[in-house]
């Protein structure tokens, strides 16, 4: 499929930072999960990031989206830092407000889903819009059902998210995350807890974004075929640290690590 | 033994007089249970150690100490303080503290059972705290844990009885002044205890039906 080029915004032309940076991060739970890494994301970049479960894929997301605090380093959102800021001249840990000012760039969508059951799908896209972008219910219903619109879900949009298949769920939960414009697309395994038939929904709505937006996205996904068609780059991420990266059709087709060779091997 | 027909006829304008009362404070001390068992549940899940040991400090001495220990310590210790309370007040706030102790728990038990992901999902799209409460957790918290609530303002109803015994007159203090003053104890306190049960046994039944009813029209917000 011919790719589009991406939009192009100001941000472009102000700053030359890469979206997302991680130097020299480290996160230990019993034991070393991130090994002094060093990750760099560019502006409207595709990156997806591959590997062995349990490698520690899943935190460099959790941190990125600020569920989880790194122990050293610095992780950067076009050249901010995340989780220091600036005090007095100084860094400092960063406090409640700057996280939430940061986060404002950011976007998830989790494995799980995690849809609020409570709600109707409509309800469930509106509410970071009344809540956090202060939009009135009106507005906040029509910016909403676009989005609905986009994943193809309009029709469902007073069904509450139970009523809705595994595929249709994280579909909303997709509409949920782009509704908010969020500068940084994180997808974390999402459609690893999908019956097999439900994945290509989801991966079109995925493809969808991945073609027609200049939304920098991070995948963590075992999608092999999926990675390669939409994939700006490709990283190979074994016990805690990057083994290699690339162009997709260079990592899959010809891996330099033996690790990344052991694990296509498996996968594919 | 035997029955006086036409004296329990003529105290039941008393005691239901008395029951009155008991209702009364039975839902002031009930609603002060569960507002301050939600603050106190909501505090004890926070992951703020100081917060949440605060919280767990204040259940802990509130369950492992008698009902009526306390009830006198509120009434009669609390003056030393320079804190002097009717009986009605130190009653009603004593039931109050000791039920939001036995509701905070209940609280906590249905905060810890939303799913983690939910307050992920709250951070992933920037909702605050206030609102992650408010609009995410709490209005799932809650539902499944009515039944359990409502049980415990059963029991603070018939708790409510101690009362008496530092001078609020309601339901069993009536019966206990009309003993005293009778002689005659059988029909008071079969009375008291009749009146007792139907509006126990009333309530819990009430609280069966609810139940169900949840399970049929939001059978997923039910589990637990």
């Amino acid at each position: 499929m011919e790719r589009e080029s991406p939009v192009t915004t100001t941000d472009d032309v102000r700053s030359d930072h890469p979206m997302v940076e991680f130097r020299n991060v480290v996160k230990r739970y019993d034991q070393t999960v991130l090994d002094n890494l060093d990750l760099v994301v560019g502006k409207g970049e595709k990156s997806v990031i591959i590997g062995p479960s349990g490698s520690g894929k899943t935190t460099i997301l959790r941190i990125l989206m600020t569920l989880v605090r790194p122990e050293e380093g610095e992780v950067l959102i076009d050249g901010t830092p995340l989780w220091k800021m600036e005090r007095g001249g100084q860094l400092v840990d960063a406090n409640d407000k700057h996280l939430r000012e940061m986060r404002n760039s950011l976007g998830m969508v989790f494995q799980q889903f995690n849809l609020f059951p409570h709600m109707t799908v409509l309800r469930n896209v509106t509410e970071g819009l009344i809540r956090v972008k202060g939009m009135s219910k009106n507005q906040a219903e029509e910016e909403a059902l676009a989005n609905l619109d986009r994943v193809g879900l309009r029709h469902r949009a007073s069904d509450h998210t139970w009523q809705l298949s595994g595929g249709q769920q994280q579909r909303v939960a997709i509409a949920r995350a782009i509704a908010l414009k969020p500068r940084v697309l994180l997808f974390d395994e999402v459609t690893s807890a999908l019956d097999p038939e439900l994945v290509g929904e989801v991966l079109e709505v995925i493809r969808d974004l991945a073609f027609n937006t200049n939304i920098t996205m991070l995948f963590v996904t075992h999608e092999m075929r999926f990675a390669r068609e939409i994939a700006d780059n490709v990283i190979m991420f074994d016990r805690g640290q990057v083994v290699e990266q690339g162009p997709p059709a260079q990592i899959f087709d010809d891996p330099r690590e033996l690790r990344t060779q052991d694990f296509l091997r498996k996968v594919t | 033994m035997s029955w006086d027909w036409a004296y329990s006829i003529s105290i039941i304008p008393a005691l239901l007089s008395g029951l009155w009362v008991t209702l009364i404070v039975t839902f002031i001390a009930t609603s002060f249970g569960l507002i301050g068992g939600l603050g106190l549940g909501i505090l004890g899940s926070m992951a703020n150690p100081v917060l949440s040991r605060i919280a767990g400090a204040y259940v802990v001495i509130f369950r492992n100490t008698p009902f009526l220990v306390q009830l006198y310590l509120i009434y009669f210790a609390l003056p030393e303080f320079g804190i002097v309370l009717s009986s009605e007040v130190s009653g009603v706030l004593g039931l109050g503290l000791f039920i939001s102790a036995y509701m905070a728990e209940v609280y906590r038990a249905g905060i810890t059972s939303v799913p983690s992901g939910q307050w992920e999902a709250s951070i992933s799209i920037n909702m605050s705290k206030f609102h992650t409460w408010t609009r995410v957790i709490l209005p799932q918290a809650i539902p499944p844990i009515i039944p359990m609530l409502g049980n415990y303002a059963n029991l603070a109803f018939k708790l409510s009885a101690y009362v008496a015994v530092i001078g609020t007159i309601e339901l069993f203090g009536t019966a206990l002044r009309l003993g005293e003053r009778s002689y005659r104890y059988l029909e008071p306190f079969t009375l008291v205890g009749l009146m007792y049960l139907i509006v126990s046994v009333a309530v819990t039944v009430s609280l069966r039906q609810l139940e169900k009813r949840m399970q049929r029209t939001r059978p997923q917000m039910t589990t637990l």
